[in-house]
């Protein structure tokens, strides 16, 4: 059964709105009181109504699963210049919202002039969280609408001089910073995989700073999973990168993109970019989903009285079981029927304590016969996903 | 669970007992600065762990050994980078031919022109002095127990050697065109290179077949190959790889992969060979603690 999402909006900003979504069953709540919400179908316009371009309002929302089991918060974004997504509640670690509790963040709105500005905020989630194959659901979208007032950019009317004794010395305006983009490359994210994550904005940044690309994730850690960078170093959870007025794109040792290693084990990974002083400028959530053992080598080797057989690879479900192994001659003719081996038991034995996907199954045979006879095996690895793809030995 | 299978005179069985899972290892990873990293992983998601020693000048690995070069001596060490034996050593860089297995390995010595082969059990013993080669190793690997190849530099060009381990014979010499250091030699005859921003790779076929054409020299070569080019057409043809850098060194990694550094201190390159291909990614390095 596909599990509810109620949109919680707890309004925090001067205006008191107060609003609720309902997302999968299409019903969307606003209050412009804490106490008398209003709902709204996906697709409709949440009013921030008028602001002034000094004074970028700020709302609290709650996303709250109200269904019966717990979802994967698949993505939560906000596009349109004027809006920014800001995760507030435990950080990227609930991106699993768990059935009857509820999720936390903020989306500010920061008119760059005055007049109409519009937004979307879009929603995905999977479910049910406790599956291995979570199914996604579509995205809902909901219109996001403001309106900006004074600080009008442009050619203004000019003030009679007026003479004053001493000048007034002019506060520095805070830059409102454009909505960005985290992307990654290739998509979508899979397990053992090299992309590229980059930062892009949407109009020309109003001015020079440096922030940070955190990596939060669900479920187990993996020391394999992390950023590249420039230097080699690899770095678990975050990077650094400088901003120039003007450019488009937040630079990673001047780069536009910066290497991220995905890991081995199956996980929802959330990016958030922030200024060094916490300003949030963007977030993006990807899932890497569980998937069948990938086999990368496998090495047979003759031992005494026997061969030994090495497959190397990952399981990013952490739960392999059976592996079957299929010999040929050196003719590459097969060799009686595959051998099945259960090795439940040594890969559950190793996963328990291992941060990775990553594995070497060592399987002994005893071979009565010319060892020298055999030329090749093939080695298939199952897990709940299903069977692996077989790979013969180099 | 526990099947039997008995075809062409062979019968096997495979036990529980003898069946294990561990960490992956891929090899170890020579940095600029002298460290030398275990790395652990799979393609596409490698590690490399902090220092397991430094002041190596050179070094490589395999799945069973690993042979670093120090200032003053040679370091026998196992897969883990566990010190398994110390030999003194000429001063400088090592060039090292390491099986993919086994507890032998070779080294040669570009300061004395020497050409050992040592083990963790075993003193090095001089394959090869400084004389036979008649020029200077620029790679060398195993083949097999018995032989040793080895890129040497020399006059009218570069060529490969094949050396009988026993008794130090070098038993055949053929040229090689255009390859220049830094460069790797796979047992299987491959020559991997530089060139430029990227790598060639030259299986032995393509070389064999370049070597099935007459030796020309100096300004003709051009003309006379055109008249030659229709009956020694190369059957393998090399491959050339961009890099995101120049490579700046090319060591052995592990059984099956090579390690390209860059020159502009990125990440190195892995880089392993397989069934006709090539696989790439980055290594990583894990950060010392402050």
């Amino acid at each position: 059964m596909t599990p509810r999402l109620l949109l919680s909006w707890l309004a925090l900003a001067a205006s008191g709105a107060l609003a609720q979504v309902q997302v999968q069953e299409l019903q969307l709540k606003a209050l412009f009181n804490p106490q008398a919400p209003t709902s709204y179908v996906p697709g409709a316009a949440v009013d921030f109504g008028t602001v002034p371009t000094s004074a970028p309002t700020t709302v609290t929302f709650q996303l709250a699963n109200t269904g019966p089991d717990d979802a994967i918060l698949t993505l939560l974004q906000v596009d349109g210049s004027a809006f920014t997504l800001v995760r507030t509640e435990g950080g990227s670690e609930k991106l699993v919202v768990p059935a009857g509790q509820s999720l936390e963040f903020t989306i500010t709105f920061a008119p760059s002039a005055a007049g109409p500005a519009t937004g979307e905020l879009w929603v995905q989630i999977a479910t049910p969280a406790s599956s291995l194959t979570p199914t996604v659901q579509p995205k809902v979208e909901y219109d996001l609408k403001g309106t900006g007032s004074g600080a009008i950019i442009g050619p203004t009317p000019t003030p009679t001089p007026t003479p004053t004794p001493t000048p007034t010395p002019t506060p520095t305006p805070t830059p409102v910073w454009p909505s960005a983009t985290i992307g990654a490359q290739p998509a979508p994210l899979v397990s053992g995989q090299q992309s590229t994550i980059s930062i892009r904005f949407n109009s020309p940044l109003p001015a020079s700073g440096a922030g940070l690309l955190t990596m939060n994730f669900t479920g187990k850690g993996d020391t394999q999973r992390g950023f590249i960078c420039a230097n080699g170093a690899f770095a678990p959870s975050q990077v650094s990168f400088t901003l120039s007025a003007g450019d488009t794109w937040a630079r990673f040792a001047g780069n536009q993109t910066i290497e991220f290693q995905t890991g081995t084990l199956a996980s929802a990974i959330a990016f958030t970019a922030a200024l060094g002083d916490g300003t949030a400028l963007g977030s993006q959530s990807f899932t890497i989903a569980p998937a069948a053992v990938y086999i990368d080598t496998v090495v047979l080797e003759a031992a005494a009285n026997g061969a030994l057989v090495e497959a190397s690879g990952y399981d990013n479900t952490q739960k392999a079981s059976t592996a079957s192994f299929t010999f040929y001659n050196t003719s590459g003719q097969q060799i009686g029927l595959p051998i099945t081996v259960d090795a439940t038991a040594p890969f559950a034995s190793y996963f328990a304590n291992a941060a990775t996907g990553a594995f070497s199954l060592t399987q002994a045979f005893s071979v009565t016969g010319d060892v020298s006879g055999i030329g090749k095996v093939a080695v298939t690895i199952q897990n709940a996903v299903g069977p692996s793809a077989g790979v013969m030995s180099q | 669970m526990t099947r039997h299978l008995a075809a062409f005179g062979l019968y096997l069985t495979a036990a529980l007992a003898q069946s294990g899972v561990q960490a992956p290892r891929a090899g170890c990873l020579l940095g600029a600065n002298g460290s030398l990293r275990p790395v652990y992983g799979v393609a596409g998601a490698f590690l490399a762990d902090v220092p397991a020693t430094t002041g190596a000048i050179s070094a490589a690995c395999s799945d069973s050994l690993a042979l670093v070069k120090t200032a003053t001596s040679l370091e026998v060490r196992d897969a883990s980078l566990q010190l398994l034996a110390q030999w003194d050593a000429p001063p400088g860089a090592a060039l090292f031919a390491l099986p993919r297995t086994g507890q032998t390995a070779f080294a040669y010595y570009p300061a004395t022109g020497e050409l050992v082969q040592v083990g963790p059990q075993s003193a090095p013993r001089t394959v090869l002095d400084s004389e036979s080669l008649g020029g200077d190793a620029l790679a060398i690997a195993s083949p097999d127990a018995l032989h040793l190849i080895a890129v040497v530099a020399g006059t009218p060009g570069p060529r490969l050697a094949r050396i009988s381990v026993a008794d130090g014979v070098v038993q055949t010499q053929t040229p090689l065109e255009d390859v220049a250091a830094p460069l790797a030699l796979l047992s299987d005859g491959t020559v991997v290179f530089a060139d430029g921003v990227g790598l060639v790779i030259r299986p032995p076929g393509a070389a064999v077949q370049r070597l099935a054409q007459p030796v020309i020299h100096g300004n003709v070569r051009q003309e006379q190959s055109s008249v030659l080019a229709p009956t020694v057409r190369p059957v393998v043809t090399e491959q050339r790889m961009a890099l995101p850098a120049p490579a700046a060194a090319i060591d052995q990694m592990g059984g099956l992969w090579l390690a390209v550094r860059l020159a502009d201190g990125s990440a190195p390159m892995a880089l392993r060979l397989a069934g006709g291909g090539e696989q790439t990614c980055r290594v990583p390095a894990k950060e010392t603690a402050p």
